[in-house]
């Protein structure tokens, strides 16, 4: 029983830092995109 | 006849299957907010527009599409998307609802269907159509006839916004996310039963819903038809065919029968198949609502699909107007139905 | 697990949404602290949202099992999970 539970804290952990990355990187993109140039509206 | 059309079945036929699998019905999603304080649904409809956010504006950057929001027209968008609000909670089902609820048997959403087909037709082409073209004379573009999207109004780069809403919300997801599994007892079951014969959560629901969204609009557009995933020009244009004997050989029209297919099969594998009726009394009621749709989304040229499915994440100003006014009927009734307390 | 005999039984198979949901509150709130509610659907999305909103008003979901095709059973135990 409490290896699923340190199981479950550590999918928490991937999953939290894969939704982290991501939305990071979203951020990230925008002033790498400006600069390049790329203005679409 | 381009043979793009055909992706049709097959997108069609993943969209109805994770419909039913996910139990994705926006009425649901935000009838339950206030009826029930129940978020789930409203959760897995989020997490679809998130991941169709970010899918779609990496397609249009890569040049892959084009975004095409729809017209905005403020009469329609809010006189529409109020009727269809209202005419979602008295039909038990947003558009999706009862097309994939059509596919697991339930009259009732099949009653709704036909409901939203007549008056769809009555509005498209009828005597309903110079009502809707009223409300639809609101129309509001930019120079140039391009439709209005927050991007375009702010003058702000549209991958900005899409980008920093959507990387925000990732954030603010990691940070709040709550539990990972459920209890104990779900990790031993086998992923062919959590994916055939089990409901799905609705981060899964939501991530295959936005992905099969993200294929539908690169899939019809090759066909012709730029836009991703409809229901209401689906059903009018099979129902043209077959009244008017024009073509319904569209991309449209082989999406919306492939996805009730689709929800049959789905539910038929998971044991969720039955040909089952309410009463005659609710039969009226959810034709009178499916009515009621089928008008408003005419009227604003979408559904709750179209608009707040398929516009919101293109940021167009017509969805998030229309998307708001449905939400709004959908309150306004549920809460004259359920929650007012009747002496 | 021995058979437990529900006090009332609330039959809404074939109620369209979200009759099925609506009912059940409406039913346990009329009922007594430990009683037993029985709850018959057919409706794949009530089946797993009438226990998910029975716990949040502290109700204890005791089962849900499949009777046949979408018919389920939901067991409740009126305010089993307060206390």
């Amino acid at each position: 029983m409490l290896g699923s539970k340190r199981k479950r804290t550590k999918e928490k952990i991937v999953k939290r830092s894969i939704l982290l990355v991501c939305g990071i990187v979203l951020l990230a993109l925008i002033p790498v995109l400006y600069i390049a140039g790329i203005r679409i509206f | 006849m381009n043979p793009f059309i055909f992706t049709g079945l097959a997108v069609g036929f993943a969209f109805g299957f994770a419909l039913q699998r996910g139990r994705f019905c926006m009425n649901s999603a935000f009838r339950d907010i206030i009826l029930m304080k129940d978020y789930t649904l409203l959760k897995a409809v989020g997490v679809a527009i998130l991941v169709e956010m970010i899918g779609f504006e990496l397609l249009s950057l890569t040049g892959v599409i084009n975004l095409n929001p729809k017209p905005f027209m403020w009469g329609a968008n809010m006189f529409g998307g109020f009727i269809f609000g209202i005419g979602m909670v008295l039909a038990g089902g947003c558009a999706s609802g009862i097309t994939y609820r059509f596919g697991e048997g339930m009259v009732g959403a099949m009653s709704a269907v036909g409901g939203f087909i007549f008056a769809g037709l009555m509005t498209s082409m009828g005597i309903l159509k110079p009502v809707a073209g009223f409300f639809q004379n609101t129309r509001i573009t930019q120079p140039g006839g391009v439709n209005l999207t927050l991007a375009n109004v702010l003058h702000v780069p549209h991958y900005v916004l899409t980008f920093s809403i959507a990387g925000v919300a990732l954030i603010l997801w990691a940070i709040f996310t709550k539990k990972v599994q459920a209890a104990g007892k779900d990790r031993d079951v086998s992923l062919g039963t959590k994916i055939f014969k089990k409901g799905w959560g609705w981060t899964a629901t939501g991530i295959v819903i936005g992905l099969i969204g993200i294929l539908a609009f690169y899939a019809s557009s090759s066909a012709g038809r730029n836009y991703p995933l409809g229901i209401t020009g689906g059903y009018l244009s099979i129902m043209k065919s077959l009244l008017l004997g024009k073509n319904f050989l569209t991309w449209e029209s082989m999406e919306i029968i492939s996805t009730i297919i689709g929800a049959f099969i789905a539910a038929l594998i998971a044991g969720e198949f039955k040909l089952r009726a309410p009463a005659p009394r609710v039969l009226i009621q959810t034709f009178f609502g499916g009515c009621l749709m089928g008008f408003g989304a005419v009227c604003q040229m979408g559904c709750n699909i179209g608009h707040i499915l398929s516009g919101v994440p293109q940021l167009a100003l017509s969805s998030i107007l229309g998307g708001t006014f449905i939400i709004l009927g959908c309150w306004l009734a549920a809460y004259l139905l359920f929650i007012r307390v009747k002496p | 697990m021995a058979e437990i005999k529900p006090d009332k039984t609330l039959d809404v198979r074939g109620e369209i949404c979200p009759y099925p949901d609506v009912k059940t509150k409406k039913t346990l709130k009329k009922m007594e602290k430990g009683q037993i509610l029985e709850v018959l659907t057919d409706y794949p999305l009530s089946v797993e949202r009438i226990p998910r909103t029975a716990e949040k008003e502290k109700h204890k979901v005791l089962s849900v099992e499949k009777i046949k095709g979408p018919e389920h059973r939901i067991l409740i135990e009126v305010k089993g999970g307060e206390g």
